[in-house]
């Protein structure tokens, strides 16, 4: 391989061995809070090892897991999303809207909110490498866009209504196991090998820790951040469309605070904000940590009081041990 | 007696009669509904049960006072009950989820005020499907499958202080305006419709511009009042849904110097400064604690066997400054605020 033409590759070329160990590694705080919570959960009420409380997780992790990895691409490049959950909010009214009032159909109602998703994506990514807005300032401002244009499509009332066979894109099951789970799997799944095994996520990863060395070697940087964006603002407008099948209703007010959770989720699966850093499987464990500590503290009984200060706490921490492991090393 | 029959005003004869301070209102038409009278005292069970308490949002004054009163109940007759809630009652998943989670927890009942009256149907159809009986409180569930709903009529506690609003605080004719709180509760849905049908029977008086939507935020309400204010020059009265859509209204008359009068629901500790100091003229006071309380009743009736009615209508006082002093008054306010001491 020639060091000259290709030293962003080169960080990826240690040996298969030890690149498992690394993996292995920065998942180890979400892998260990995990197991130490089922653990306790487990304790406390057995049925929180029910094969139906699990369904339940799958369930409940689903969307805040598919918003994560939206997230876990745009921190990846050192941006920040904070629309999501407003995207969330939008997607689903546009994607109820077009099913139940134009009798479009459900296929073209998705199809036209996974569409709504990539211009929210190049309308941010549009912003921040056209007009030089930082990505959280740009996201902010989406964040109020999309909520005043949620609130706008029906001044603010409610739609309800859906046909149960959308309801089942998120309620139905596949082999026993919810439908929305499914798709956070098969979407984590093709999104790691995107960020892990294609040049499209070597340059994702490679803006993210140095976008001056990314633009010498080469790399469209602009061109490339826009896909990022487009691609962020498709995979919102997802978790939106799931989010509308599960709850069976669209109001512009619902993902309030989800892409907190997203931005959480990255952190605690190891990414890192100042960018290069990020897995998926991390930021889906990330995911599942605060699912089963939020199911979890209700099963035992816990106030969900203390459920919030230990998940600022986890978070807090998954940080610093971060930090520690790296200066360890 | 003025007292009484301002807080009268809209019920009918037969509750003028009654006299009582804290009086059922007259049900929302069409539901059959009975008043907390028809709960039976419950015997102390002989199993331990444990309930979940599932509100709107986890941190807002009405809630915590519809928890108080389901532990008094709790400890009265020897249950726990888990006060479980979404941070913040724009959040439908997490209620669902909580929803779900209840019923795989195993729990002996679920009393919950629903964020949506259809999106919680689901959840709730599979925890009665597990002979885990549920209970609404204030915002229930459309058709009404719980075993038992209680909350104030909001139709008729809100159309009955649009007339006293038309009456006493607008002469029969002038203008006013709406701050509502969420548009997808159901209580959110019927105030407003129930102030509007109350003013529908006084031609002179008009409602200026769509209703405005604070989404539970007082900052947002006060934004939005203010502008009202500038907007609608000859505005007489804002009603604000309830205790946050209030407030951001009373607050943004109180900076503005403006002669508009404020009338709400409720009674947060802010709410009640603001009756004092006559910016808020009228507040529909509901019965939280009472919900709370009486949710457990109907719960342990329900698992002894006895037949529930579906609605129970709990009793709701319209405070207004004139009244804020007398007993009946500051019953009503302990319904919020336990410790609440006239004069502080």
């Amino acid at each position: 391989m020639d060091q000259q033409t290709q030293p962003l590759i080169q960080v990826e070329t240690i040996p298969r061995g030890r690149a498992l160990l690394r993996f292995v590694r920065q998942l180890a705080f979400a892998l260990i809070s995990i197991a130490v919570l089922v653990v306790v959960f487990g304790f406390l009420n057995p049925r929180f090892l029910s094969p139906v409380n699990w369904f339940h997780i799958a369930q409940q992790v689903a969307v805040i897991a598919i918003l994560a990895i939206a997230q876990t691409f745009i921190i990846a490049t050192a941006g920040i999303d904070i629309s999501q959950g407003s995207v969330v909010a939008l997607s689903s009214m546009i994607c109820a809207i077009v099913i139940v009032d134009t009798h479009l159909g459900i296929v073209l109602g998705i199809l036209l909110t996974l569409l709504l998703g990539a211009l929210v994506g190049a309308i941010i990514g549009g912003s921040v490498v056209v007009l030089g807005v930082p990505p959280f300032i740009a996201t902010l401002g989406m964040l109020a866009i999309a909520l005043g244009a949620a609130l706008l499509t029906t001044n603010g009332t409610p739609v309800f209504g859906l046909p149960e066979s959308f309801q089942n894109i998120a309620q139905g099951t596949i082999a026993g196991f919810p439908n929305m789970g499914w798709i956070a799997i098969v979407l984590a799944l093709i999104s790691a090998f995107v960020l892990n095994k294609t040049r499209f996520g070597r340059y994702t990863l490679a803006i993210g820790s140095n976008p001056e060395a990314a633009r010498r070697v080469g790399i469209n940087v602009p061109r490339h951040l826009m896909l990022i964006y487009i691609l962020g603002g498709v995979i919102s407008s997802l978790a939106g469309i799931v989010y509308l099948a599960y709850t069976a209703a669209a109001q512009p007010t619902s993902g309030a605070n989800y892409e907190l959770y997203a931005i959480a989720a990255v952190v605690i699966g190891g990414g890192s904000l100042f960018g290069g850093v990020g897995t998926i499987l991390g930021s889906v464990l990330g995911a599942l940590l605060m699912t089963i500590l939020k199911n979890g503290t209700q099963l035992a009984g816990i106030s969900s009081y203390v459920e919030q200060v230990i998940l600022g706490i986890v978070v807090i921490g998954a940080v610093y041990i971060d930090n520690l492991r790296r200066r360890l090393r | 007696m003025l007292t009484t029959r301002l807080m009268l005003a809209g019920l009918g004869a037969a509750a003028l009669t009654a006299g009582a301070a804290l009086t059922a209102p007259q049900a929302d038409a069409a539901t059959p509904s009975a008043t907390v009278a028809a709960l039976a005292t419950p015997a102390k069970p002989a199993k331990h049960y444990h309930f979940e308490l599932i509100t709107k949002s986890n941190a807002s004054p009405y809630w915590l006072a519809v928890r108080d009163g389901a532990d008094a109940a709790a400890k009265k007759f020897g249950v726990t009950v888990n006060f479980e809630a979404p941070a913040s009652g724009l959040d439908l998943a997490g209620q669902i989820a909580m929803v779900n989670n209840a019923v795989t927890a195993g729990t002996d009942g679920i009393i919950l005020a629903a964020q949506n009256p259809q999106a919680l149907l689901k959840p709730v159809k599979s925890a009665l499907a597990h002979r885990i009986p549920v209970v609404t409180v204030d915002s229930g569930l459309s058709p009404n499958i719980a075993d038992c709903f209680l909350a104030t009529s909001n139709v008729g506690a809100a159309s009955a202080l649009a007339k006293y609003t038309a009456e006493h605080l607008m002469n029969r004719k002038g203008q006013y305006a709406i701050v509502d709180f969420n548009h997808t509760a159901s209580t959110g849905i019927a105030r407003p419709k129930g102030f509007m049908l109350g003013m529908k029977s006084y031609s002179a008086i008009k409602r200026m511009g769509p209703i405005q939507y604070s989404q539970n935020s007082v900052s947002k309400g006060l934004r939005i009042a203010t502008t009202m204010l500038t907007q609608y020059p000859h505005l007489d009265v804002i009603f604000g849904a309830n205790d946050r859509a209030a407030l951001g209204p009373a607050e943004a008359v109180q900076r503005a110097h403006a002669k508009v009068k404020v009338v709400g629901f409720d009674a947060d500790l802010g709410e009640i400064a603001y009756v004092k100091s006559g910016i808020i003229q009228a507040s529909i006071l509901q019965s939280p604690y009472d919900m709370g309380y009486y949710a457990v009743v109907a719960m342990l009736d329900k698992l002894a066997g006895k037949t529930l009615p579906k609605r129970i209508n709990t009793p709701y006082f319209l405070l207004t400054p004139k009244n804020l002093s007398s007993a009946k008054a500051t019953a009503a306010i302990r319904q919020y605020a336990p410790n609440y001491k006239p004069g502080s």
